[in-house]
């Protein structure tokens, strides 16, 4: 998938990101295959973090977040100004492919 | 319940009275019979009388006349001993009676009979007056003594067994009409149920089971009808469903499409909007319907409503809605974790509800607030925005407004809106509570609340 600013090959979870490889991480793929498949939709905390960590997932939204931040330091270009990997206020996240 | 009540108490009053009365025609009966006997018997010509009568007559010089047709009527005979039980005189004296008594005799006959006659003494100065009865005119009870205790008891044992007697018939009339009120209660609560169209089904054994039974069939040719009702609601709602389809298809491709212009777009676009909201209107009729006449099961399980209000909104701003519109959700910390029972498609349905008619009648644009908030039992959720809000009046109307499926009004305008019908009934399933604030120009604010899920 092609992001603003990189590449992500979810066979290998790997990114690309301006030539430099990165990998990602088991919780980071899953999190970012999740957004994929919803490409443009919010998708909730809920729903990310029982796919993260399966039924009835409680306390995780921290966890949640640092592996949002992880995963914006390595698919953006300015990680504290997401442009692909966008903060929806109270509700959860969105991706946003390239335009 | 209480009218019947008194009409027991009237029933027993005139069966009171009327055991009353019976027994004075049993006592009036009794004595029209006897008193026949008794003044035959106990008049002029009773043993008392007639020894008074002789003894006079004896103690001038001899009977009369008079006297002797009276002893002779009444086959009578008499005679009087003198002290040492010798026949002095006598009068039409039977030939089986002697004329010689010892002492022991006398005490004898004196307190009954002599050869089968009923025989009276009187105590005369010169002896002592015998007369007889004929034989099988009067009976004497002899032996008879009671205990001078036994006499004085009598009285109260009387009175006492009177009162036992009343107080029993007292306690078995009050169990019998305990019974039956216990039984027609439940028929007389059924029949109130009933007449607020709700079903109803009695079990009642004995004498009333019939009138059960009849109440039984009312509830269910009721409880069909209703079903019938709603059955067909449900069937006109599915066959509006395929064309609206179809129309909503189109017109979404029509808007979609680049190559016409803007404006056949723009059209294109309305016609799709409309037709969500028949849609939508007709999906509410048909919940409606159901809730209404109890058909819809509801599948209750502990549900996690900051979960379920996120979802609402990313489906909904997913989906799309006009940038004149925001959606914002607010959960307060403690509320994150608050569950209740419910059935989660239909509190969704009700916020969605809430939030369409926000959006509608502020076309203009507005911003939409979801909050989430909790107290130690209740969770509340808030759907506000801070459009045009509504008027006092139209305010105070929504509160007294009558049921919708009840209202006879005539004016269309008058009736609740069917989304806010649907909420009001989904939050009534739920047993939760339901507040409206809002006023002119200063937005429109629903507050549900529920009670939270037991653990």
């Amino acid at each position: 998938m092609k992001l603003d600013g990189c590449t992500v090959d979810f066979s290998r979870a790997e990114v690309d990101k301006g030539g430099e490889i990165l990998p990602l991480t088991a919780m980071e793929h899953k999190l970012l295959e999740t957004l994929a498949k919803n490409e443009g939709r919010i998708v909730t905390v809920d729903t990310l973090c029982e796919a993260l960590w399966g039924d009835n997932p409680f306390g995780y939204e921290n966890s949640l977040n640092a592996h949002v931040r992880r995963v914006r330091e390595k698919i953006e270009a300015d990680p504290s100004k997401p442009v692909s990997l966008l903060t929806v206020k109270g509700l959860g996240y969105k991706l946003l492919a390239r335009k | 319940m209480k009218a019947f009540g008194k009409y027991i108490s009237k029933y027993l009053l005139s069966f009171f009275a009327f055991a009353l009365v019976l027994l004075l025609i049993n006592i009036l009966a009794f004595a029209l019979t006897f008193s026949g006997i008794v003044s035959k018997e106990y008049g002029s010509v009773s043993p008392a009388n007639m020894l008074e009568a002789v003894a006079a007559d004896l103690s001038a010089s001899c009977i009369s006349e008079e006297r002797s047709q009276e002893l002779t009527h009444n086959q009578i005979w008499a005679m009087l001993l003198d002290a040492s039980g010798r026949c002095i005189w006598e009068a039409f004296l039977p030939e089986e009676i002697p004329t010689q008594y010892t002492i022991q005799d006398v005490a004898v006959f004196s307190k009954g009979y002599l050869q089968d006659y009923p025989v009276f003494v009187r105590n005369m100065d010169n002896g002592l007056l015998v007369l007889g009865y004929p034989k099988d005119s009067f009976m004497k009870l002899t032996g008879n003594y009671f205990p001078v205790r036994a006499i004085r008891l009598f009285p109260l044992f009387v009175t006492s067994i009177l009162a036992i007697d009343i107080l029993l018939l007292f306690l078995v009339y009050y169990f019998s009409k305990r019974k039956i009120s216990k039984n027609t209660e439940p028929i007389m609560a059924s029949i109130k149920t009933l007449s607020a169209g709700k079903p109803v089904d009695l079990s009642i054994r004995g004498e009333l089971s019939e009138i059960a039974d009849s109440v039984n069939q009312a509830s269910q040719v009721l409880s069909r009808q209703n079903q019938a009702r709603a059955n067909w609601i449900s069937g006109v709602s599915h066959d509006i469903r395929t064309p609206l389809s179809m129309i909503m298809g189109y017109a979404q491709r029509i808007a979609g499409d680049h190559g016409a212009s803007e404006n056949i777009q723009q059209e294109a676009e309305i016609i799709r909007v409309q037709s969500a909201k028949i849609k939508d209107l007709v999906q509410d009729l048909n919940l409606v319907s159901q809730l209404e006449y109890e058909m819809q099961p509801l599948h209750k399980e502990p549900v996690r409503l900051s979960k379920l209000l996120r979802s609402y909104a990313a489906d909904l701003l997913n989906a799309g809605i006009s940038e004149k519109h925001t959606v914002e959700v607010e959960i307060s910390s403690e509320a994150e974790t608050a569950v209740i029972d419910c059935d989660a498609r239909l509190i969704s349905r009700a916020i969605g509800n809430l939030v369409q008619n926000g959006i509608n009648h502020n076309p203009q644009g507005c911003d939409i607030f979801l909050l989430l908030d909790c107290s130690s039992e209740n969770v509340s959720i808030t759907v506000a925005d801070n459009g045009v809000g509504m008027s006092v009046e139209k305010l105070r109307e929504l509160e007294e407004k009558p049921h919708y499926m009840e209202s006879t009004d005539e004016r269309l305008d008058l009736r609740h809106g069917l989304g806010l019908l649907l909420v009001m009934q989904i939050v009534k399933a739920h047993d939760g509570t339901i507040k409206i604030e809002s006023a002119p120009q200063n937005g429109y604010k629903t507050v549900l609340t529920f009670q939270k899920a037991s653990l």
